[in-house]
């Protein structure tokens, strides 16, 4: 396959490309995803003195 | 020349300027070890990838699949299945919540908040500074050697220049600068990278017609190998060979499971706000690793028909038999002259960007975990302590710079991954994970895998044995394998990676002692779940 002559080595070979795709879809999948994290520190930012909140 | 020399001076001019900027964003000590934990995704992304790949990625072991071909591609798969998407989503999110909740600056500092330990924080800091400097030196000999031969500067010259450009940069800047300047390094190897895909596959007349034609070439393929178990470029190698278990144990297991508990990257889990933009750092990185070492290894590959139809040579032939040539022999001789300038650039910047994550790591690890935390100094002065640990960590590596011999580059780097894997993943995983994992099963996983890979490393594995000479000095005999019955299991020892042994070995030390120990404080378990 794809001129590879071990069918190992050609698997290898094409899991790189797909590792790279599977990376690519899921941060494109979870863009916005920002996970429990932020909530709880957005709760604390609210009691920040003025101007050091986000 | 001229026009090299000024290319050099705008690449150090940005350099300099993303890491005056780092130096000014610069006020406390989180900004100085985390980056004052607000770091862009495509930096936190540029900066892991590129600190994970340094030269040697590219020259080493670009060069060693122009001598093994394909197979080292399933190094390339894990560099990005474990050491991106593995690594960021099952690593990486709980680090950065674990570290969130428990304040912790640094990974062994991480780890010894996590089982209330000084002992394992001291401990990991004191492995992380001892051993780094020797990895540190040997990207650091790579590239001062390879400005030597393309610019023709002396080589010590080169050394002490380059250490000190990256000392003015790491020890005011920390963090920042390192990151800023790791993600403007990276995306320069990105662009020269792909420029050597696309230049490689259409001069071999396209993807599958490049690959029959390495295919072909396997005749060619020197006897020495062929003695050693090697089929082929594309064929591969026979089974439990001694080259078979060169490249799937020390090649593609050791450097590609390593990479998840090494301190310099799992850092930078923690320089980041949230899981958002770890999610978008898995993109960038997925790109990033494939465009690296993926290139590397195909091109390095390949670069045995380009030649072969060029010179009627392979390209270790072409190379007088010293791989660490190959890659940059073809980029002189088969790319344009342009590329060659360009190319020289970015490997600097692969030089650059992991030797300074390294010596930040070492300081760090030095200054805060060693010495405020393992030595209980107190928390005075830790931004001082810190960067003081910056310039010790800088000096030590400049005196292995000029002990260690030139073929050194690989050797160091497994080593390095290879020791911190069998000290700290077992301890690192099962810490973020379970959580009856005990502070005792933490200490003895920790220290056992140290001293079983050391054992390894010193008495064993011939590759280290034999170079250190420690083996020979006390027993009379490179490993101590070798007396074994040849082709038996003890016997393949001496070829297989300490790693093998050692990795299991502190995995189940971890479980047995753990389950045998006293549980942790329920109250300090849910402090370090709280954000899980």
């Amino acid at each position: 396959m794809l001129g590879i002559a071990s069918p190992e080595l050609a698997l290898a070979y094409v899991l790189c490309i797909a590792a790279s795709v599977l990376c690519i879809i899921y941060g494109i999948v979870k863009w916005n995803d920002s996970g429990p994290l932020t909530e709880e520190l957005r709760d604390l930012d609210q009691w920040a003195p003025e101007g050091e909140g986000k | 020349m001229t026009v090299k020399i000024i290319l050099a001076l705008v690449y150090l001019a940005v350099v300099f300027y993303l890491g005056y900027k780092g130096w000014r964003e610069t006020r406390q000590a989180s900004d100085y070890m985390l980056a004052g934990r607000q770091m862009n995704p495509y930096v936190m992304a540029m900066s892991y990838g590129a600190t994970f790949i340094s030269t040697s990625a590219i020259i080493g072991f670009g060069g060693a699949a122009a001598l093994f071909g394909f197979p080292l591609l399933w190094l390339t798969f894990l560099n990005i299945f474990v050491g991106i998407f593995i690594a960021m989503v099952f690593f990486g999110k709980r680090t950065r919540r674990m570290g969130v909740a428990l304040d912790s600056h640094t990974f062994p500092e991480l780890l010894g908040q996590r089982y209330q330990s000084r002992f394992i924080q001291g401990f990991s800091g004191a492995v992380v500074f001892l051993f780094i400097p020797v990895y540190a030196a040997a990207v650091l000999i790579g590239i001062s050697r390879m400005l030597e031969v393309s610019l023709g500067i002396n080589y010590y010259v080169v050394l002490l220049g380059f250490v000190a450009i990256l000392a003015i940069y790491v020890i005011t800047g920390g963090l920042k600068a390192v990151m800023y300047t790791d993600a403007f390094q990276g995306s320069l190897m990105l662009v020269m990278m792909l420029i050597l895909i696309i230049f490689t596959y259409s001069t071999l007349g396209g993807v599958t017609e490049a690959h029959q034609a390495l295919t072909d070439l396997a005749p060619q393929m020197p006897a020495n190998l062929k003695a050693g178990g090697m089929l082929g470029w594309t064929q591969g190698a026979k089974p439990f060979t001694p080259l078979w278990l060169v490249i799937y144990t020390t090649i593609i297991y050791g450097v590609g499971i390593g990479v998840l508990a090494q301190p310099q990257l799992a850092v930078r889990y923690m320089t980041v706000a949230s899981d958002r933009q770890l999610n978008r750092a898995v993109l960038f990185g997925g790109i990033f690793i494939v465009l690296m070492t993926g290139v590397a290894f195909v091109v390095g590959a390949l670069s045995n028909v380009v030649f072969f139809r060029e010179l009627g040579k392979i390209s270790v032939a072409v190379a007088g038999g010293n791989i660490d040539k190959i890659i940059p022999l073809y980029v002189t001789k088969v790319m344009p002259d342009w590329f060659e300038i360009l190319f020289l650039l970015a490997m600097l910047a692969a030089a650059m960007s992991t030797l300074s994550s390294q010596f930040h790591v070492g300081g760090t690890s030095l200054g805060r975990d060693f010495y405020e935390k393992g030595l209980a100094s107190g928390g005075r002065g830790e931004l001082r302590m810190s960067r003081l640990g910056v310039g010790i960590t800088i000096l030590v590596t400049l005196v292995w710079g000029l002990l260690l011999p030139p073929s050194i580059i690989a050797l160091a780097t497994a080593f390095f991954f290879g020791l911190c894997a069998a000290s700290f993943l077992p301890a690192y995983f099962l810490g973020l994970y379970w959580k009856g994992m005990t502070r005792l099963g933490a200490v003895v996983s920790i220290v056992g895998g140290f001293a079983t890979s050391f054992f390894f490393l010193l008495f064993v594995h011939t590759k280290e044995s034999a170079a250190i000479g420690l083996c020979k000095a006390t027993f009379g005999v490179d490993s101590l394998a070798q007396s074994a019955a040849q082709g038996s299991g003890w016997w393949l020892l001496q070829f297989t990676d300490p790693n093998i042994i050692a990795l299991p070995v502190s995995l189940i030390l971890a479980v047995v002692v753990s389950l045998a120990s006293p549980k942790m404080d329920q109250k300090h378990l849910q402090l370090c779940w709280r954000n899980l």
